[in-house]
């Protein structure tokens, strides 16, 4: 089947889209956070058809929680609880009711200002998670550790980069992995007390910032950043402190990436230029296996052909903020005030 | 339909001269009679008073804020002769005192930022002042225009600077001099312009019968052409505009019932707010065939609430 | 000086007719007691503030209130959002096929383009209801029914510009598109029709809008319905019956691939019509008044049709009826003598907005028809997307009193008004952008004012303004952002974050700002800042002297920590002799040689050791005097160790 695109505009721009994981029956729920509004909010949204006769599903939204400022990041740390993000500082864990999607999400723990310049307000610009652990960042350089079970602060690094934050990785259960507004990349150590990066290198050297980071499923030494510029980056942790590719990809900045969950070979990217790409890593893999069979480099940049990246939707006039996929169902959320459902994606 | 989002309650003790908004909306700066300046945010509908600043000794005029790329600065004028400089950082303090006038300081404002960070201001003394401040040293350096206007300049008002990459001339040239309108108790109306270190008159536009109480320089909007409006106390406004900035051409915008006391345009330079003595502020449009219309009045109620209007947009 | 045009007159009676169309708006009286003075936000929000120009002799009790004014925008509410979104993205499509358009004929694509702008206000329209079939509020509800109107107004005028001047209709025959307009918009007694039709029951003249329903069908054209309706009544087989049915059935219709010219047409046509006019008037239908009355539509009398007017809330309804019977081979410019005859057929009906526009249209005035759109309360989204896609088909040409073309300025300045008031909505603001740029040079100079003053809390909102503003190579806003981002975090004391925006935005003069606050930083606490920054920054360093002062001084730091002490001792004099240090800095400076002249073994050169010796001598007043003799103490030692065995001055 091809694939189906369908938009729905929604009357806020759309900054994160998460599906919401079903056990046993096809998703059908997701999270919205918006941005840069007067007011902006988490909203659930379930995909449902109006009229009983018709096959095509329209998403409705079934509860909303406004928040202060916008909403940087959600990510999940358990089936059914969320971490929050937004630009006031704020960090929220929030739960959904697994039964009665529509119950408006409770707070389980709140972080308030957690990111803050004194009495001045400072983004919470990204978070991750990893088995209920947190790590958020923002412009303020620091870099926090939360206990998502217990709601404690395990860790704060003060001053960890001298410009802002923009985005973060766990890549392994104690290191982390940050990028700041000039594409500074530094490895922490979490083991280590001493408040210095482990390693740290330039994504591109352009003063761009890195966008977003993200480590391959299977082979976790493998990182990739996307940069304001809209180009990609791959390292090999273990070889090299610089990027062993660096691809032009989309013509502004990378907004996010997914690697398939249930194909690592996919990767997923969208963008400021209003892209959303689907690419086959496995012909990038392959073109550069060393003598030894083991991957050594990745693609170098000349070899970048057309044949590994498809494109899943016409280009947007706006930006593409958020992806995520579940399965052969993509959605992404944009700058026009819309969220796209992608069907039949082949995985 | 138009609506008062907001009222604020200033708490000044005397009447009020001037309230500017700064550069993104965001604050607003009032001045008064009662001597004080004070800073409120005004931050999605909600008010709070930010900074009450003390530093004049006599009613202040008139406020301006400069680009916010030289950080939160604040320009006041005052009757006891001085203009100060005001700075934020954590806290709002004098910067900057300049006192080289010998009478009452009537109108401040900032030069075009790609300028740097000038200040000029205008005096009953009938001078005008032109502050620069010096990128290496930090000091401030002032060029004095004197006997500007005779009895006293009421206002100035700086030619937008044009940028560079919307590449039209001549108004387009970045090189473009340095230009300066003012109104003065003469009548008249001057147009100075810089020529090495030195300031001249480039022309002077004569129309009005009555002190001029205020120009207003219109943004640029790329179009080869510009235009000034002015003020006056024989109540009538006029729209001057040129598209050499050398040679004027009149138009008479309206003759009001009262004294006209002053103007300001809007950001993007097509809507003109004019108000005065007929205790009205009437918002002007200049229609695609070259007609000043009046679009709407605002006008003091006869008792009705607030979100009453007589008729709807 | 040029004074001779100052046309007072002219400009007088400029005035007296704009009088008319001024809006006043009366504010609460308390808020001030004299004068009131205006000043301006972004777009169309204003703050009125009671101004005074003189001083008062007493201070009284004053209410001094400032009032924040702002001119609502129906647009703006979140239905009509999505109205905005999705017909941007038609409109910057649009704009694509005018570019193209210019070299090849792109008639297709705008057809297409109109008909989704269509289909975007149909799905505008179902939204309000939905809103509106849920509103418990009757105000509110009250509005969203009055939205309603607008927007079926907007779609009807809309659908019909298409027919007229956007589609390339055959032959110029307009009557089957008129038609179909008539019964998409004026939809009335279909489901009667539908109804009857099902149940084909004999008798159905019972049905109370048995014959209203046949008529209607008749003025629709809808002559199959009317006949397969008359067949249900019970007297179908009666003489009177079958004359209609005969005459009804073989009307001519036209057809532009038919075949027949439309001469040959029009003469078979006036014959079918001549021989129903004198069965009519052989009066064979006079026990049959309704059936009279339906051949008497159809040969197109006046009076038939003024008849039945009542029966129908507007014109419209009869529109296609009238010119079916009167003209079915009428062109375009044929329908406004048509509209002007039904609309006369109740001279006491009210004029609506929708008639006056209909009116305008088909009489093919468009400058007319786009000021009475302009009367549209829907914030000018209908005029500016009809009268762009008009233009860019080449359709609209409209002069001035003066004879000259003003069509793109209209279409520009209405664009630019869109824009404009888009691009003060906090989230909108992208949506406006994109119509100013469209409209260059004056809306990329408006685009340029606004932009850099939208508000910007947050990091990811400047590179998204930025990256904006890039799109449009509107590169001083691109600067100005990024300076006020590195000014902001300066006045802050963030001087990494400083430094990166200042590099952003190529602003030597802020780098140099930063730097300075950095080495002053240092000076009073001894912790450099922003060393991260500083050790990659790279060529970046070069934008100003200060900052590369600063990354020298930086990078000596490493070098002394690394232990590299000849490398560091070596940077450290061409620091020292470069002259691009900051006064306040020698002090800083010459204590750093302390430590390496007295390292184990002698980093300086006597060469260098002379240097530092000068730049003592040169510079009496950075040190106090009790360090001054140390340093001299330390340098003479030096000297004297390097006088015997000098240090290779190539370095490492």
């Amino acid at each position: 089947m091809p694939l189906e695109v369908q938009g729905t505009f929604v009357s806020q721009k759309i900054n994160k889209i998460r599906w919401i994981p079903e056990e046993y029956e096809e998703t059908k729920c997701f999270f919205t956070g918006s941005w840069d509004d007067e007011f902006n909010s988490i909203k659930v949204w379930t995909l449902e058809s109006p009229h009983e006769d018709e096959e095509i599903e329209y998403p409705r939204a079934l509860s909303e929680l406004p928040v202060d400022g916008d909403v940087t990041e959600i990510k999940f740390t358990e089936k059914n609880k969320i971490v929050v993000s937004t630009s006031n500082g704020d960090v929220r864990l929030l739960e959904i009711s697994a039964y009665e999607m529509q119950t408006p999400l409770r707070e389980i723990y709140s972080w308030k200002k957690l990111h803050n310049f004194g009495i001045d307000p400072c983004s919470c610009t990204s978070l991750d998670t990893i088995d209920g652990d947190i790590v958020t960042i923002g412009e303020d350089g620091n870099i926090n550790i939360l206990n998502g079970r217990r709601g404690e602060i395990t860790r704060t690094i003060n001053g960890a980069d001298s410009c802002s934050l923009h985005s973060v990785c766990f890549f392994k259960h104690s290191e982390i992995i940050t990028g700041n507004v000039r594409g500074h990349m530094k490895i922490w150590d979490l083991r280590i007390n001493n408040n210095k990066p482990a390693a740290s290198f330039l994504l591109a050297g352009d003063e761009m910032a890195a966008t977003c980071i993200l480590n391959h499923p299977t082979q976790p030494h493998i990182v990739l950043a996307g940069s304001e510029s809209g180009s990609l980056a791959i390292w090999d942790l273990r070889v090299n402190s610089f990027p062993t590719s660096l691809l032009n990809a989309h013509a502004a900045g990378v907004t996010e990436m997914h690697f398939h969950p249930e194909n690592p070979q996919k990767l997923l990217t969208c963008s400021v230029s209003g892209e959303i790409w689907d690419w086959n890593m496995e012909a990038m893999t392959k073109s550069s296996k060393g003598p030894d069979n083991q991957i050594t480099t990745w693609m170098p940049l000349e070899d970048k052909n057309a044949m590994m990246v498809n494109s899943l939707m016409p280009t947007l006039h706006k930006p593409i903020n958020t992806l995520h996929c579940d399965k052969g169902k993509i959605i992404c959320g944009a700058d026009n005030e819309a969220v796209y459902l992608i069907k039949n994606f082949k995985y | 339909m138009i609506t008062v989002l907001n009222t604020i309650d200033t708490g000044h003790e005397d009447m009020i001269h001037d309230a500017e908004l700064d550069y993104y909306g965001l604050r607003l700066a009032t001045c008064s009679s009662d001597n004080s300046v004070k800073i409120y945010d005004i931050k999605s509908g909600t008010q709070t008073l930010a900074a009450d600043l003390k530093g004049h000794f006599g009613p202040v005029w008139q406020v301006a804020w400069a680009h916010p790329k030289y950080g939160n600065l604040l320009a006041s004028c005052s009757y006891d002769r001085k203009v100060i400089i005001w700075k934020e950082s954590g806290e709002w303090t004098k910067l900057y005192e300049y006192t080289g006038h010998e009478s009452s300081v009537n109108s401040v404002a900032w030069a075009p930022a790609e300028y740097g960070l000038i200040l000029a201001c205008c005096s009953s003394d009938g001078s005008i002042s032109i502050i620069t401040n010096v990128l290496d040293s930090g000091n401030w350096d002032v060029k004095k225009i004197t006997g500007a206007h005779a009895i006293g300049v009421n206002s100035i008002s700086w030619c937008p600077a044009i940028s560079a990459d919307l590449n039209l001339d001549p108004l387009t040239n970045k090189d473009a001099p340095k230009r300066i309108v003012s109104g003065g108790c003469d009548n008249l109306i001057k147009i100075w312009r810089e020529q090495g270190d030195q300031w001249v008159e480039e022309n002077r536009l004569e129309m009005h019968m009555d002190w001029v109480r205020d120009v207003a320089w219109a943004p640029s909007l790329g179009l080869q052409r510009s235009m000034i409006a002015s003020c006056s106390q024989d109540k009538r406004v006029v729209i001057w505009t040129s598209d050499d900035n050398v040679s004027w051409t009149p138009t008479i915008l309206n003759t009001f019932d009262d004294v006209v006391w002053s103007l300001s345009w809007s950001l993007t330079g097509n809507i003109l707010a004019v108000s005065g003595g007929d205790n009205k502020v009437s918002l002007w449009k200049e229609s695609p065939d070259g007609q000043w219309l009046c679009i709407s009045e605002v006008a003091k109620g006869l008792g009705q609430t607030p979100n009453e209007e007589r008729s709807t947009l | 000086m040029n004074i001779s045009n100052l046309g007072s007159n002219s400009s007088r009676s400029g005035i007296s007719e704009s009088q008319k169309n001024v809006k006043t708006f009366i504010l609460p009286e308390k808020c001030f007691e004299r004068y009131a003075a205006c000043t301006w936000r972004r777009g169309n929000k204003f703050s009125i503030y009671p101004r005074s120009q003189k001083t008062s002799s007493s201070p009284s009790n004053i209410d001094n209130k400032i009032l924040d004014v702002r001119q609502e925008v129906l647009l703006f509410i979140p239905i009509l959002r999505k109205l905005v979104n999705e017909s941007n993205g038609t409109y910057l499509s649009l704009q694509k096929a005018a570019e193209a358009a210019k070299t090849s004929d792109n008639h297709v694509e705008f057809l297409k383009l109109s008909r989704q702008y269509r289909s975007i206000i149909r799905v505008c329209i179902e939204g309000l209801q939905e809103a509106a079939s849920k509103e418990t509020n009757g105000i509110e509800k009250n509005s969203l029914l009055s939205y309603i109107t607008i927007f079926y107004s907007i779609e009807c005028i809309w659908h019909l510009c298409e027919i007229l001047y956007i589609d390339n209709i055959p032959g110029d025959i307009v009557l089957p598109y008129l038609l179909e307009w008539v019964r998409f918009h004026f939809p009335c007694h279909e489901q009667t029709a539908a109804q009857l039709l099902e149940a084909c029951e004999r008798g159905s003249e019972d049905h109370p809008e048995y014959w209203d329903t046949v008529v209607g069908m008749v003025v629709q054209g809808r002559v199959d319905v009317a006949r397969a309706l008359l067949k249900l009544h019970s007297l179908t087989d009666s003489n009177e019956f079958k004359l209609l049915d005969n005459s009804l059935r073989s009307m001519p219709v036209y057809s532009v691939y038919g075949g027949i010219s439309t001469g040959e047409f029009t003469v078979s046509w006036k014959h079918w019509q001549a021989e129903c006019r004198s069965k009519l008037g052989s009066r064979v239908l006079a026990s049959q008044p309704k059936l009279e009355l339906i051949m008497k539509l159809i040969i197109g009398d006046y009076s038939a049709f003024e008849s039945i007017r009542e029966k129908y809330t507007s014109w419209f309804d009869l529109l296609g009826g009238w010119v079916m019977f009167t003209a079915p081979w009428s062109r375009r410019h044929a329908l406004g003598a048509a509209a002007a005859a039904c609309a006369g057929m109740r001279p006491a009906a009210g004029r609506t907005p929708l008639d006056a526009m209909a009116r305008a249209l088909m009489d093919g005035d468009l400058h007319q028809v786009i000021h009475e759109i302009q009367q549209i309360s829907d914030n000018g989204w209908f005029a500016t997307h009809l009268t762009d896609i008009l233009y860019h088909c080449g359709k609209l040409e409209i002069m001035d009193k003066h004879q000259t073309n003003v069509t793109s300025r209209l279409r520009d300045s209405l664009i630019l008004e869109y824009g404009c008031l888009l691009m003060e909505h906090p989230s909108l603001w992208p949506v406006g952008l994109s119509y100013l740029a469209s409209c260059p040079p004056e809306g990329l100079r408006r685009a340029e004012l606004v932009l850099e003053r939208i508000p910007v809390q947050t990091e990811a909102k400047a590179m998204r303004v930025v990256a904006e503003a890039k799109k449009y190579g509107l590169l001083g806003v691109v600067q100005s952002v990024c300076t006020c981002m590195g000014a902001r975090h300066l006045s802050s004391g963030r001087v990494g974050s400083a430094l990166a925006w200042a590099v952003r935005a190529r602003n030597s003069a802020l780098c140099a700002r930063a730097a300075d606050s950095a080495l002053r930083a240092y000076c009073a606490s001894g912790v450099l800042p922003a060393v991260d920054f500083l050790l990659t920054a790279g060529s970046a360093m070069l934008l100003c002297d200060t900052l590369l002062f600063l990354g020298k001084y930086c990078d000596f730091h490493r070098m002394y920590k690394n232990r590299e002490f000849k490398k560091a001792a070596k940077l450290l004099v061409s620091l020292l002799t470069s002259k691009i240090a900051p006064d306040y800095f020698w002090e800083t400076l010459l204590l750093d040689t302390l430590p390496l002249l007295e390292s184990d073994e002698p980093v300086f050169s006597s060469d260098d050791t002379f240097e530092i010796m000068l730049c003592l001598e040169l510079k009496p007043l950075s040190l106090t005097q009790e360090k001054a003799d140390l340093l001299r103490l330390a340098l003479t030692r030096n000297l004297a160790r390097t006088s015997l065995s000098d240090v290779d001055s190539g370095g490492e």
